[in-house]
Formats: structure tokens, C-alpha cells, sequence
């Protein structure tokens, strides 16, 4: 039961210590914290004191036909181990290959053989890590001209097959969905509500031609439209808003949060959610 | 597009990113969707514009003294070159800057500058404070339980934040006057290199300064010497009644400044 989530980050770590502001979990990014000691290590476990968390991260590579970064997996694992999070989630994308990183979160070709090559990685890192990770959808701003299938199936088919979970992030469908001109409510249609763990929200910048995924601004209407729609479908699936950039004070986050809560609240009052019907149980986990 | 499988098509995307050489940039033309809303050598460019905009954004955040140093223009200049020239091999963005110091040591363009890497140096060392990893400090009282007939075999471990580095030029106090806001001025050459030491305190980063005998005697205990190896080799430079107080006056000094972990003397 996590309920509704912020970004853990630097520049509210005092706020939050000294206020313990009304937020159910807080969402890490793994990365920043596999580290030696010091101080985010020292804020890190301050703040877990007192809050829930879920690893996020960004280094996982899934996509990529390197070998995996057993060195990486064992530093997540001994994190994991430290946060004790309610999940690891990470991107279905790759970012580097030949022991390169792009530090970027890059589109794989929605191919079968990619599909194949995910799925036995998934289910390698599942087993190292002894637990199930959840699979973000990335933004995009190409497609390959060799992919066989859409994108939500690429994703739907890559965690039924792995047998992972979805974090299934709102902003990133809309963005993509305007940079491709495909219809966001077909994907989320296209995903297997038993699958989806989390919600992402996010901010982005609008380019006229392109939509970038900035997060580094509040939440569009459209995309809280779409949250409504996703919420109307997958039921109460735990959400987290995201801010990486032009961070505003933690109460300015504190409102769009509680935006997140009235529409779920909102949706749910007025429609009993598809995936309740059928998913009982998958959604007792998720929130 | 027959093939280019899922490594193809990722070295391809990967030598756009890099070089943007003309067989590249073709190639992933090629394998990338058109719409009637953006081309495929737009939609590929918010990438290659992407990879270097982050990365420059990294190298601004860790070096934010050196930048304001060299001033945009040149730092963007320097932080294009470096990213040709150290791709990032780390998983995580934050290792990203650990050579610029030696790049800026290397490169031609750089070497008449040589407080640039200085510069460079000072602030990656900054940062390695801030997290490296935890360990016990020490107060006076651990060392007051030194039994006196142990004293010579003493050993010393020190924090491990701290980091020791020679400055040629007034880098520490350049990089205080930036801090501060002061006029802009360019480094000044010392008359012979000063050493300085890095370390972490109640989570914040500190640096001073070094005497010479405080440098070598530091230097001797990091190399695991004892407290009578240290006053030995202190007899070339300081007069041997004076060597036990001010190796002991130092170790006083570390302690209270917080970077001692470990006394001993088995």
C-alpha cells in the first residue's frame, strides 16, 4: 500500500527531515546512492527512517547487446539491501554499448529479436536480484523503421514473457505519442493491467514540432487527462511525480500531488475501474 | 533494413552520437522514421544535441569555478572536447569529470594554462569528499591512552576522504575568491608548488594547507611508517629536538581537524 510518491531529491533533503512533509514514499534514483558513504548516503538513510522507498534506476541498460554489468547489478543488490525499497525499477532502453554510456535513456527497434533479447536479461537480473523489477516506458523522438510491432506491445509482450512488472509512465505515453502521432489511449489499452505497478508523471517542453521530456516543469493538463484515463483503467496503482530540473519547493510538489489524489479519487468514486473487476488482487499490491 | 540487428543498428546509433561523421549520420537517417511533423535528421539531432547538452551539464555542476574561470564560450569549447575524448565508461553520470584534470594536463590546446587542471584537480577533489567512504574519527583522548613506551611504534590510518595534492599556482584561494564573489582575477604562480589536503567533516567538505615537514611526515604515515620511521627521516630538514613535538603537534592538529580513524601501535 504506497499510495502517492515524490522524487527524493538533494535539494529537499532538509525540508523534509525537518518537517516530515504528508508524502507516502519516496522514489530514489539508485544511481546517486551506490556510492561509498558520505553525505547523500547519510541523508539516505535519515529519510528512510521515516519513509517507505522504491529504487529507480537509470544504468540498468537493459536493451543493450553488452554483456550485462554484473559489477552494477551486485552494487544495486548491496543498495537494495541497505534501502530494503518495495521495488527496483529501471527503462526498457539501452544506453551505451562497447562499455560506453551515453547517459541517455535510448529507443530499442520493437523487433522480435529485441524482444527476445530483454526478455532473457529480465529474467537473469530477476534472478540475481531474487525479486521482480518493473520496466519504465521511455520518451521517445525516433522510431526505427525495422520495428515489427507498436510500442505497448514491444513493452506488454517484453514483461509477460520475463514475467516483470510495468511502471508505466504517463507523461512519457503522451510525449511519445505526440513526437509518433499514435493515440495514447490505444496504449494504455495495449497494456496487460496485471502488469502495471507504478505511475509515473512528469512535466515536459513542447517544441512545437517535438515534445521533450524535461521534467522540469508542473504536470499539462492533457497528461493529468491521461493519468484520469490510466486510472480509470488500472485502478489505484501507486503514483510518483517526477522533478529533475527547475525543482520548486517541496509544498509546491506537495499540491501537485494532491492533484494526483483527486483524480484518483475522482475516477474511482464515479467508475468502478476495469482492472478491479479482473485484477483484484494485482491491485491490492500495487497501492 | 535487412541486416541490421539490435547490434547494428546500436553501434550506429551509438558512432552518430559520438562523431556525427557523414556514413553515420546517413545510416541512421536511414533506419529512422520520417513523419509529415519532423524529419528523420531532426528527430535524430535531439538526440546527438542531447548527448552533449547533458554531459556538458555535468561537467558545469562539477567544475562550477573552473567555468566561471574560463567563461562559457571556452568551458562549452573544453567540455565538447573532453566528451570526444573521455566518453563516460561508468554507469553512473556522476564519474563522468574524473579526467578532466588529466585532459587538461594532456591536451595542447590547455597545457600553457596549467591552473586550468589545477583547477580542475581542486574541484574534483571537492567532490571525492563528499562521498567517500564513512569511517570512525578520533578525539585527543585516544590519543592520550598511547602508553609512553609505544609512542615509536605508533601507526596512524587516516579518514578515507582525505586526499593530498600540490598546487603550483593560488588555486585554494582562487577558488575562495570565486566563492566569494570577488573580481575576477587570474591564478598566480608560487615561488615552488604547496601541498594541500582534502577531507570530509560533519559531512562538509575542508581543505588546508601543508607545511613542508607536515606534508612529508603525512606522506610517511599514509605509507604506513611509524611515529620513530617519521622523526627519522625528518632529520635531513628540522633540528632533531624540535622533530618530536611538531610530529606530535600535527598528529593533534588531524585529530582535531577530523580525519584520523586509527591509532596503532602493536
Amino acid at each position: 500500500m504506497l499510495g502517492f510518491g515524490l522524487g527524493l531529491r538533494t535539494d529537499h533533503y532538509s525540508a523534509i527531515l525537518d518537517t516530515h512533509p504528508p508524502i507516502d514514499w519516496f522514489e530514489i534514483l539508485s544511481e546517486n546512492y551506490m556510492i561509498p558513504g558520505g553525505k547523500p548516503l547519510y541523508f539516505l538513510d535519515q529519510i528512510r527512517e521515516h519513509y517507505p522507498m522504491v529504487m529507480h534506476g537509470v544504468s540498468l541498460s537493459i536493451g543493450s547487446t553488452d554483456p550485462l554489468n554484473w559489477d552494477y547489478l551486485k552494487q544495486l543488490k548491496n543498495l537494495a539491501t541497505r534501502v530494503n525499497p518495495a521495488w527496483i525499477s529501471d527503462h526498457l532502453c539501452w544506453t551505451g554499448i562497447n562499455k560506453q554510456n551515453i547517459h541517455d535513456l535510448l529507443p530499442l527497434p520493437y523487433t522480435a529479436e529485441a524482444i527476445q533479447h530483454v526478455v532473457l536479461r529480465v529474467k537473469a537480473i530477476q534472478d540475481f536480484l531474487g525479486q521482480q523489477i518493473l520496466l519504465e516506458n521511455v520518451s521517445s523522438y525516433i522510431t526505427f523503421k525495422n520495428s515489427e510491432l507498436s510500442e505497448w506491445d514491444f513493452l506488454a509482450t517484453i514483461a509477460t514473457e520475463a514475467d516483470c512488472k510495468i511502471l508505466l509512465d504517463i507523461n512519457n505515453i503522451y510525449v511519445s505519442s505526440f513526437n509518433h502521432g499514435f493515440d495514447p489511449h490505444q496504449y494504455l489499452e495495449g497494456i496487460p493491467c496485471d502488469r502495471v505497478q507504478q505511475f509515473h508523471l512528469a512535466g515536459h517542453t513542447n517544441n512545437v514540432d517535438h515534445i521533450i521530456d524535461t521534467h522540469d516543469a508542473p504536470i499539462v493538463d492533457p497528461v493529468w487527462q491521461l493519468y484520469a484515463a490510466a486510472v480509470k483503467r488500472f485502478g489505484r496503482v501507486a503514483t510518483m511525480i517526477e522533478r529533475d530540473d527547475n525543482i520548486p519547493p517541496l509544498t509546491e510538489l506537495l499540491t501537485e500531488l494532491d492533484q494526483a489524489k483527486a483524480i484518483m479519487d475522482q475516477v474511482l468514486s464515479s467508475t468502478a475501474p476495469v482492472a478491479k473487476q479482473t485484477k483484484k488482487d494485482s491491485l491490492a499490491e500495487n497501492f | 533494413m535487412i541486416g541490421f540487428s539490435l547490434y547494428n543498428v546500436q553501434n550506429i546509433f551509438q558512432a552518430y552520437l559520438s562523431d556525427h561523421k557523414l556514413e553515420s549520420t546517413h545510416t541512421m537517417e536511414s533506419l529512422t522514421v520520417d513523419t509529415t511533423q519532423i524529419s528523420a535528421t531532426r528527430r535524430l539531432k535531439i538526440y546527438y544535441d542531447g548527448y552533449r547538452l547533458r554531459l556538458l551539464e555535468i561537467l558545469e555542476n562539477d567544475f562550477p569555478k573552473l567555468h566561471t574561470l574560463m567563461g562559457d564560450e571556452a568551458f562549452e569549447t573544453l567540455g565538447l572536447l573532453y566528451i570526444a575524448a573521455y566518453p563516460s565508461q561508468h554507469f553512473s553520470a556522476r564519474y563522468f569529470g574524473q579526467y578532466l584534470a588529466q585532459f587538461l594536463a594532456e591536451e595542447s590546446t590547455y597545457t600553457k594554462q596549467s591552473y586550468l587542471a589545477e583547477m580542475a584537480k581542486f574541484e574534483w577533489a571537492l567532490a571525492d569528499t563528499l562521498d567517500a567512504a564513512n569511517a570512525n574519527t578520533l578525539t585527543l583522548d585516544n590519543l592520550k591512552s598511547i602508553p609512553p613506551e609505544q609512542w615509536g611504534n605508533l601507526k596512524i590510518r587516516f579518514h578515507p576522504s582525505l586526499e593530498v595534492h600540490a598546487f603550483e599556482w593560488d588555486i585554494p584561494q582562487l577558488w575562495k575568491a570565486i566563492e566569494n564573489k570577488e573580481a575576477a582575477r587570474l591564478p598566480k604562480k608560487q615561488k615552488e608548488a604547496i601541498t594541500w589536503i582534502f577531507w570530509r567533516k560533519e559531512l562538509q567538505s575542508q581543505f588546508r594547507s601543508l607545511t613542508k615537514p607536515q606534508a612529508i611526515i603525512l606522506a610517511l604515515f599514509q605509507k604506513n611508517h611509524d611515529f620513530s620511521d617519521v622523526c627519522e627521516s625528518l632529520t635531513e630538514i628540522m633540528d632533531s629536538e624540535t622533530i618530536p613535538p611538531v610530529t606530535l603537534g600535527f598528529i593533534q592538529q588531524c585529530i582535531h581537524d577530523g580525519f584520523i580513524s586509527e591509532l596503532s601501535y602493536a
